[in-house]
């Protein structure tokens, strides 16, 4: 007799002990046999024979635990093995699907065994489930289905009456290995990615984390099986966090109603795994959410002040988990001050990114201003110098103007002279040039090229810096596409075309290549270049430096939209005068978020989205500023 | 006990075979039925309604502030008459760009080219705009692309001799004089098309199935289409459209992308009748959409090279 059948034969082991319960059971008989062997002399015969048939009854029961224990080990492995190979090999190779079936009916036996009911009448609705999936592809037509599902009852009753009702609980427990079933070949997944569930991230990564087999595997292991104690809190302690688990992941909002036209509602293992497969692409490495939940939930019983959110919490640890994954990936060490720096930046980096928009340099918008400062020809950084004949000394600096479109813009010259050695003091520098106006200014009206000559305005001795800088005050427009369709219309595909032709990419704002831009998005969210008309889009704003000099000052901006409006009172979003957004020695990069607000669509887009079915959009916005660009040039001047 | 467990297993084992053998016949399409699968013939996808030209005049390429002319030739290629046309021209791109006014015309009525009209149908359309400035100054030119839409009413009829043999097991069948069938003078012209169908005869049931597939073939879009008339020889066939668009009763629109729907008709006969040749007739009418891009390339003033 195999310890397996030895184990289920506990009618036979009852009627001798007369004991309910197989856990009472396995106890009583142990003490029985305790007992008995300690009976006077009395009652010796009778208690030697009693301990005997006790001795027996609990060597029985102990192999028969012995088994569940194995079954429940295996599971854990296999399970194990099978989850590791979901995410080397894929989810829809053979080796884990066969894995899978396999599982699936060792399910069936570690149930029958933990909860010991009839392994038979466990079997039976996974057999109903495997012949209706399997065999009959899961056809859920109802002119099936009633054929099917009354032949299954009929079965399932006719048992439920040969055995007086006994084997009710044995076919319950026999639909837990198809949840797991359904759930280890991604069925949640499925039905996030086609039916559009409303399951939450957190619930999602909770299933798909999850190694279901193994944990099947412990769900059934025995407790109290192991002679230490601290092996069995543990497995009463995982048992808790397993039920736990299970009830959040079920835990789920409720399906409204499922409405299919497709012949068969199940996919098959194809489809499961594949979607399976996915899901778990799409989403980011990182720290376990169910980890990051369990750690969160703990932080917050432990402040129990009411203002702590897990939900933020849970999100922190994730972001912190893939920034941590990220410069491990770069190549420093976790713990290292490196690594600390880099996670430190890039969490800087980050909520730099979630406040403000971006833009970009059009090199189609080529009609623009530029200004390109350069040594002259004649240039010469060796000079011999004499004392007190400073005014002699003269570098000439080219400055080319490009102007394409004719702007009128002025621009002040400046030069000086900077030693960086602490023993030489810096020199200032004077730049006449004949085209200056009174004020010292040079007025551009076209493209043009000037040689400037910068004179010290003291002796020169030694190595220097010549500094050349133009200061200039100038307007720059950027441009941003939007298109207006009607609700959830996009999807037609000639409307796709004519979206993708106007888009030609730019999605966001885009500017010639000068020197400051006003980076805006305004669509729901403000990065979507496609507004439909029930939307409320947002409008983002911001200014940004992107030339090589320093912002001096913000004269103003003013974004046009023609067709929206703003929402409410506070117009920082579109418009502002004389504002010095920028700190000192601001450079490239630098952007200041100057407002935010939400726009409403007015009637002249709805009526053309009437018309048309679409209307399309170039916004402008124009910021007017101060700016440098400055030119260094090492200079070398010997004195005599 | 050994004697009770045997027998236990033995009943469930008998009653798991007598569930999958009583599943098995509930399929309503069992072996009581036969089926053939047609596939039909059809023309190339440029048979229709074309949009045979766009052109822009004088040149595609402009200046600003500048007056411009986009000529349109529609042709119905098809054997079918295109009906409630109406073309239009969209400017894909901010409205200020090129003003056309009311950029549309509409009551387009082309005869189909068959035995009742030897002649491919046709018409022309122009379209006067004006060019207003660039809008991003700083641009010395733009690609402005200009859509020339097609919407017209069109049908599709499928003629087809088909025998029902309700004797399952007479192979040859019957009265039938052409078993196979063909179509018959292909009315396949069009750019939506049934490309094939499937026949099948229940003798228990005493009813044929058909099931169309009806596919879009043409390069524009399909979005409602109708049955006219679905017959077998006078007899009309109930119908009922499968697919993941909207449908209701003899209408179905079809879902973004989708270019195939199904056409499920059936038809009861006496299941004591000789095997009969009958005409398949279906007749479909249907909304499309034809879409044509062309460049139009601004540039700025001053600048025409």
């Amino acid at each position: 007799m195999d310890s397996v059948t030895s184990f289920r034969n506990l009618d036979f082991l009852k009627r001798i002990f007369g004991y309910q319960t197989a856990a009472g059971t396995a106890a009583a008989a142990g003490a029985l046999a305790a007992g008995g062997s300690g009976v006077g002399s009395a009652g010796a015969v009778a208690g030697a024979a009693a301990g005997a048939v006790g001795a027996a009854g609990n060597f029985v029961l102990n192999q028969a635990a012995g088994a569940v224990k194995n079954m429940a080990i295996l599971m854990m492995i296999l399970g194990s093995v099978q989850f590791f190979l979901r995410w080397t090999i894929g989810d829809t190779h053979i080796l884990v699907r066969a894995l899978s079936i396999v599982l699936f009916i060792m399910a069936g036996y570690a149930m029958a065994e933990s909860v010991q009911v009839s392994r038979w009448v466990v079997f039976l609705p996974m057999t109903i489930f495997a012949m209706w999936y399997f065999v009959f592809k899961a056809n859920y037509m109802p002119s099936f289905l009633i054929y099917f599902l009354t032949s299954a009852g009929l079965v399932l009753v006719v048992i439920d009456l040969f055995t007086k009702g006994k084997s009710v609980k044995a076919e319950v427990y026999g639909f837990l290995p198809v949840v797991f079933f359904f759930l280890d070949i991604g069925l949640l997944p499925f039905l996030v990615n086609n039916v559009g569930l409303p399951i939450t991230d957190l619930t999602t990564n909770l299933v798909l984390w999850m190694p279901w087999w193994a944990f099947f595997g412990l769900m059934t292991f025995p407790l109290d099986s192991n002679e230490k104690s601290f092996v069995n809190a543990t497995m009463r302690f995982m048992h808790i966090l397993g039920v736990l688990y299970i009830v959040f992941v079920f835990l789920i909002p409720m399906v409204p109603v499922l409405g299919y036209d497709q012949n068969s509602f199940i996919p098959s293992m194809d489809d499961f795994s594949g979607s399976q497969g996915e899901l778990r692409e799409r989403l980011s490495e990182g720290e376990n959410p169910a980890w990051s939940q369990a750690v969160c939930l703990y932080e917050a019983i432990q402040q129990l002040d009411g203002e702590f959110s897990i939900n933020e919490c849970v999100e922190e640890r994730q972001k912190l988990s893939q920034i941590e994954i990220y410069c491990e990936e770069e190549g420093y060490d976790k713990g290292s001050n490196a690594f600390e720096i880099c996670v430190k930046d890039e969490l800087e980096a980050l909520e730099e990114e979630a406040g403000q928009t971006s833009g970009t340099t059009s090199n189609q918008l080529d009609q623009h201003v530029d200004i390109i400062i350069s040594k002259s020809n004649y240039f010469d950084d060796e000079v011999n110098a004499q004392k007190g004949n400073f005014e002699a000394v003269q570098f000439p600096v080219e400055v080319r103007i490009e102007n394409p479109n004719r702007e009128e813009f002025f621009i002040g010259i400046d030069c000086n002279f900077h030693s960086k050695d602490k023993k030489i003091e810096s020199v200032g520098g004077v730049v006449d040039h004949a085209s200056f106006d009174s004020d010292g200014l040079l007025e551009v009206t076209e493209s043009d090229e000037y040689t400037f000559l910068c004179q010290p305005t003291a002796d020169l001795n030694g190595s220097y810096s010549l500094n050349f800088s133009t200061v200039f005050f100038m307007t720059t427009t950027s441009y941003l596409k939007r298109v207006f369709v009607e609700d959830n219309n996009v999807k037609n595909v000639d409307q796709q075309i004519q979206i993708n032709s106007f888009l030609d990419g730019d999605t966001g704002a885009y500017s010639a290549d000068e020197f400051v831009r006003v980076n805006f998005a305004v669509g729901q969210p403000s990065e979507n270049p496609v507004i439909e008309l029930d939307d409320v889009p947002l409008l983002v704003t911001d200014i940004a430096n992107v030339g090589s000099g320093t912002v001096e000052y913000i004269y103003g901006y003013d974004l046009t939209f023609d067709g929206m409006n703003v929402e409410g009172d506070n117009d920082d979003c579109v418009y502002a005068e004389e504002s010095n957004f920028f700190e000192e020695g601001n450079r490239n990069g630098d952007s200041i978020l100057v407002g935010s607000c939400y726009m409403e669509i007015d009637y002249s887009i709805e009526q053309e989205v009437e018309e048309d079915g679409i209307s399309f959009r170039i916004f402008e916005a124009n910021v007017g500023y101060l700016y440098t660009l400055q030119e260094q040039i090492a200079v070398e001047v010997d004195l005599r | 006990m050994k004697l009770k467990s045997k027998f236990f297993k033995f009943f469930l084992v008998s009653l798991c075979l007598s569930m999958l053998l009583l599943s098995s016949c509930s399929g309503g399409g069992g072996s009581d039925s036969r089926g053939t699968t047609v596939e039909l013939e059809y023309a190339s996808s440029s048979v229709g309604p074309v949009i045979s030209e766009v052109s822009i005049d004088p040149r595609d390429r402009l200046e600003e502030f500048s007056p411009v002319l986009v000529n349109v030739h529609l042709e119905n290629k098809g054997s079918q008459d295109l009906s409630q046309g109406e073309v239009s021209l969209l400017v894909g791109y901010d409205a200020s760009i090129v003003d056309f006014g009311d950029a549309s015309e509409d009551g387009i009525s082309l005869l189909g080219y068959n035995d009742r009209n030897p002649a491919v149908e046709e018409e022309f359309i122009e379209f006067e705009g004006y060019i207003g400035r660039i809008i991003e100054e700083t641009r010395s030119e733009v690609e402005v692309p200009l859509f020339v839409k097609a919407e017209f009413s069109y049908s599709t009829v499928l003629e087809q001799e088909v025998c029902i043999n309700p004797d399952l097991y007479n192979f040859y069948d019957g009265n039938c004089k052409n078993p196979d069938g063909e179509v018959r003078a292909n009315a396949q012209y069009s750019p939506v098309v049934v490309s094939g169908f499937e026949q099948l005869v229940s003798e228990r049931l005493g009813v044929a199935y058909f099931t169309f597939h009806i596919e879009n073939r043409g390069k524009g879009t399909v979005e409602r289409i109708t049955v006219t008339e679905a017959a077998l020889t006078t007899e009309d066939m109930s119908c009922e459209f499968k697919g993941e668009g909207k449908m209701d009763n003899y209408d179905y629109v079809f879902d973004a992308g989708e270019s195939y729907v199904e056409l499920e008709c059936e038809h009861h006969f006496d299941p004591n009748d000789a095997a009969m040749e009958k005409v398949l007739y279906l007749d479909l009418f249907y909304d499309y959409v034809l879409q044509e891009e062309v460049t139009l390339t601004v540039v700025g003033s001053n600048k025409v090279s």
